[in-house]
């Protein structure tokens, strides 16, 4: 279904119809402008929900406040109000960029955000490195020889790493690990630096212990993160390279006596890689919600760890904050997605 | 060629994240750092703000971040001097002076003194102060204080209405919540000091990455003698089995919330030490009073006398805590010791069932707590135990459970028959369990078995304003016999404060009061 030929088909329209609104920044502009129903959906649903969940702001932060100071601050924070005056002063109020104040931590949401993201956008992109890298590998593997047993053994493995949850397997490689590792470097040790980053801003720090440490703190929440899509990523380069190496022109290829590497690589799996950036993109996704799951289980400081803990504390403002971020990364991840077909596929490029 | 080429890529990645996970070096500055201290708990601080804390984590690290002007001694209740060097109060109770030490500095080098105390404690109780807000807790404790003066640079006076009984006021002043304030940095940037807190205690606020941890470093002009420490670091692993595994592969130094279950195990192993004390909690099966039968004192003191928390502290708590004899632990004034041990007296139990006239098998729902809590580290093993006993006179328990979020507001709506709960004391004064667990007055609140008796809560709220103690302790003991009687709530444990400690860890001793406190802790090695 993912097959090569029909790659036209999920291929958007602007890249194909000819005509005056074409080109790339209108298009990023009008994606752009469809994403802002997509958000005041979220927020209301988000609204909606921790509206049914029992309690209020003030009970849930005052388990020694009276009555009476219980009430001052659900008033406080706005939670007499009807539903809907909530939600439409929310999005009245992120319209003109503020996400309001935590009631947790009295903070802003924006700077505990800020705070949290770079931890999450590096587990996630080390995550999707170590799936792309080893999927796209497994996924060669098992088209080259297909029903051979390098086959069935990495569909075996990718089937067990779809099935699994990923806190379950969070849990079993914490159980491996001969060293407990939480959070993202050892107690004791810190990172300083620009970016956010552990690797790098370690990298630049030019400690190799402390480097290391990052790393070794990365591994096993990267890796855990990395099943959900690698599973997906191998399957659909497999089924995606067997049908491009039926194609005339690999045929073509081998006549000319180009080496099978070159073949397979560069003219098959060049052609096969339409429908597993498409993927990818939407296992970004995946990837987030499977992130709120490592990040608990880890205890690794990121987005997914803070919608966990504003959800069970029943901050509102941080829930709303947290999910209109994942929210807009994802919608953003998508727009690269369709931008990058143009880089992989000349004959998409918009002229 | 290809299979193998890639083979051979998947093999090497594989293989060093083999190499990842495997080897396990102590970075070397881990291994020989004699002056870092890390401690592991729970949860993360939420807000460093003295009055705006509620958690215990937070406290614990407000603790060594701020002064009081009183604190109780290192290993006992006894109040002794702090910030105020001294202090003397009038006859009638109403007029306090307190002389303040000299050349204390807070953490930013301005000077505290009393006009620093007059700023923490208007903001406490004046409703009108611009940085007060109704989230500052205990805000109750200090409602007496109706004025507070600046003498001169080192002298405070604060006028009560009311008048306190003086063990009462001074013990108050000695909670979180009245540590004192440097009100440069509070009002230049009142959100930003629950976050950068600035005091005049042993330890000086660093840095605070969330759920990473909290870095303090040594006060090296603490007025009280600098800490042994150079570095104290808080850091927050939520489950007790992870936090354990840290604290054994020596990641930690020491550890808090440790379960009676862990507690054996770190106590079995050289190397590594288990420190005890008892706790200032109480763990206690709360009754509906407004729901039939349980509204008939009867009904539930034939329950109380079902009830075996002997066996609940070895079944439940491994033996780490004591049978609850008072509704207060021992160590906390007037506190009752003419109490019999509770021990089950089922025969009386049957006989109070009959002369109440309820039908047998007497049906309960018994609500308890999905999470442990410090003074029921397994609360529904408590609560089977607690439904076996019950069964012993005629009374059939069914067991509902709800998560602690959900638990405060539910309980203290009334919205259940009979409940576990427990209380961790703020101040070491019977007025902190009694009147807040049993007074008429916080019904709706911490109150919940709805006991609305008369005579127990003018007792407690004339224990409030007595200023003498020897009528003071007749009052409570009054009450603590009376709520024996109506058996409203039944106490049942205090568990011990648990924490496992690597053995290089020396002067770390827990208060009674359950404060934590790094300044006399040092690392050998």
């Amino acid at each position: 279904m993912f097959a090569s030929r029909n790659c036209v088909a999920i291929v958007p329209s602007w890249f194909r119809s000819p005509g005056k609104r074409t080109g790339v920044l209108p298009f990023v502009l009008r994606r752009l402008r469809s994403t802002i129903p997509v958000l005041l959906g979220v927020a209301f649903c988000v609204v909606l929900a921790t509206k049914l969940i029992p309690g209020t702001p003030g009970s849930m932060k005052g388990e020694k406040l009276s009555q009476k100071e219980i009430a001052e601050l659900d008033r406080k924070y706005g939670w007499d109000r009807p539903f809907l005056e909530q939600y439409v002063s929310y999005c009245a109020r992120v319209a003109r960029g503020d996400l309001g104040e935590c009631w947790l931590h009295e903070r802003p949401v924006a700077t505990e955000l800020r705070e949290r993201f770079p931890a999450t956008a590096e587990l996630t992109l080390a995550a999707m490195a170590i799936a792309m890298l080893a999927g796209t590998c497994l996924g060669v593997l098992a088209a080259v020889k297909p029903r051979g047993i390098v086959d069935y053994a990495t569909m075996t493995i990718a089937l067990v790493g779809v099935s699994m949850p990923v806190f379950w397997l969070g849990i079993l490689l914490q159980i491996a690990s001969p060293e407990p590792l939480v959070e993202r470097v050892d107690f004791r040790l810190s990172v300083e630096g620009p970016t956010g980053f552990f690797l790098v801003d370690s990298a630049l720090s030019r400690d190799p212990a402390l480097f290391w440490d990052v790393v070794k703190h990365l591994a096993l929440p990267a890796v855990a993160l990395a099943t959900i899509p690698l599973a997906t990523i191998a399957r659909l380069t497999r089924a995606s390279l067997m049908e491009a190496l039926e194609q005339d022109y690999v045929r073509t290829a081998r006549a000319k006596g180009l080496r099978e590497s070159v073949v397979v690589l560069k003219h098959g799996l060049r052609n096969a890689l339409i429908p597993i950036v498409t993927a990818t993109g939407l296992q970004l996704a995946a990837l987030l919600g499977g992130a709120v799951l490592t990040e608990t289980v880890f205890q690794w400081p990121g987005i997914g760890s803070y919608i966990f803990e504003a959800a069970t504390s029943k901050d509102l403002p941080a829930l709303q904050g947290a999910v209109l971020v994942v929210a807009v990364v994802f919608t953003l991840a998508n727009l690269v997605v369709d931008l990058s077909y143009g880089v992989i596929d000349p004959r998409v490029r918009p002229t | 060629m290809l299979l193998r080429k890639l083979g051979a890529v998947l093999a090497l990645a594989a293989l060093s994240f083999a190499a990842v996970v495997e080897t396990r070096p102590l970075p070397a500055s881990a291994a020989e750092d004699t002056t870092t201290f890390v401690f592991g708990r729970g949860s993360d601080s939420i807000i460093l703000d003295p009055p705006k804390a509620e958690d215990g984590e937070s406290v614990a690290v407000i603790d060594n971040v701020f002064d009081g002007l009183v604190r109780y001694a290192d290993d006992s209740t006894e109040i002794e001097p702090c910030l105020a060097e001294k202090w003397e109060h009038s006859p009638d109770g109403k007029t306090w002076t307190f002389h303040l030490a000299k050349d204390v500095k807070f953490h930013d080098g301005s000077p505290c003194d009393a006009q620093a105390v007059v700023f923490t404690f208007e903001r406490l109780t004046q409703e009108k102060h611009p940085l007060h807000s109704p989230d500052l807790v205990n805000t109750n404790l200090y409602s007496s204080i109706k004025k507070v003066t600046a003498k001169d640079a080192l002298t405070v006076e604060f006028q009560l209405e009311p008048a306190v009984p003086p063990t009462l006021f001074l013990s108050n002043l000695t909670v979180y919540t009245a540590r004192i304030l440097c009100p440069g940095a509070l009002q230049a940037n009142p959100k930003e000091y629950g976050e950068k807190p600035i005091g005049t205690g042993p330890f000086v606020f660093k840095k605070l990455e969330r759920k990473q941890k909290i870095i303090l470093e040594a006060n090296k002009n603490y007025f009280r003698g600098a800490p042994r420490l150079s570095r104290l670091i808080f850091v927050p692993i939520e489950e007790n089995e992870a936090r354990l595994k840290q604290l054994l592969a020596g990641k930690l130094d020491a550890m808090d919330g440790v379960s009676p279950t862990a507690a054996k195990e770190i106590g079995e192993r050289k190397d590594f030490a288990l420190l005890r004390q008892t706790g200032m909690n109480v763990g206690y099966l709360a009754f509906n009073c407004e729901k039939k039968p349980w509204s008939d004192a009867r009904v539930r003191r034939a329950a109380a006398l079902a009830l075996d928390p002997a066996r609940i502290v070895s079944l439940n708590l491994q033996g780490m805590g004591t049978v609850a004899k008072n509704l207060m632990p021992p160590f906390i004034f007037a506190w009752d010791k003419d109490a019999p041990d509770p021990a089950p007296r089922r025969d009386e139990a049957k006989k109070l069932l009959e002369q109440a006239g309820v039908s047998l098998p007497l049906k309960l729902e018994l609500l308890h707590m999905a999470n442990p809590r410090p003074y029921f580290p397994e609360p529904k093993q408590t609560a089977l135990v607690i439904q076996d006993d019950l069964k012993k006179v005629g009374i059939e328990a069914t067991l509902a459970v709800m998560d602690w979020k959900q638990y405060i507001p539910k309980t203290r709506a009334g919205e259940f028959e009979a409940c576990l709960l427990g209380w961790t004391g703020d101040t070491a004064d019977p007025d902190n369990f009694l009147y807040i667990l049993a007074g008429k007055d916080n019904v709706n609140g911490t109150n919940v078995s709805r006991y609305a008796d008369e005579s127990v809560n003018k007792a407690c709220v004339a224990g409030q304003s007595e200023l003498d103690d020897a009528k003071r302790r007749a009052l409570y003991v009054d009450v603590q016999r009376k709520l024996r009687e109506d058996a409203p709530l039944v106490p049942l444990v205090h568990a011990d404060q648990l924490v496992g400690a690597r053995s290089r860890v020396k002067g770390l001793k827990l208060h009674p009061t359950g404060r934590r406190e790094f300044r006399l802790v040092s690392l050998n090695d």
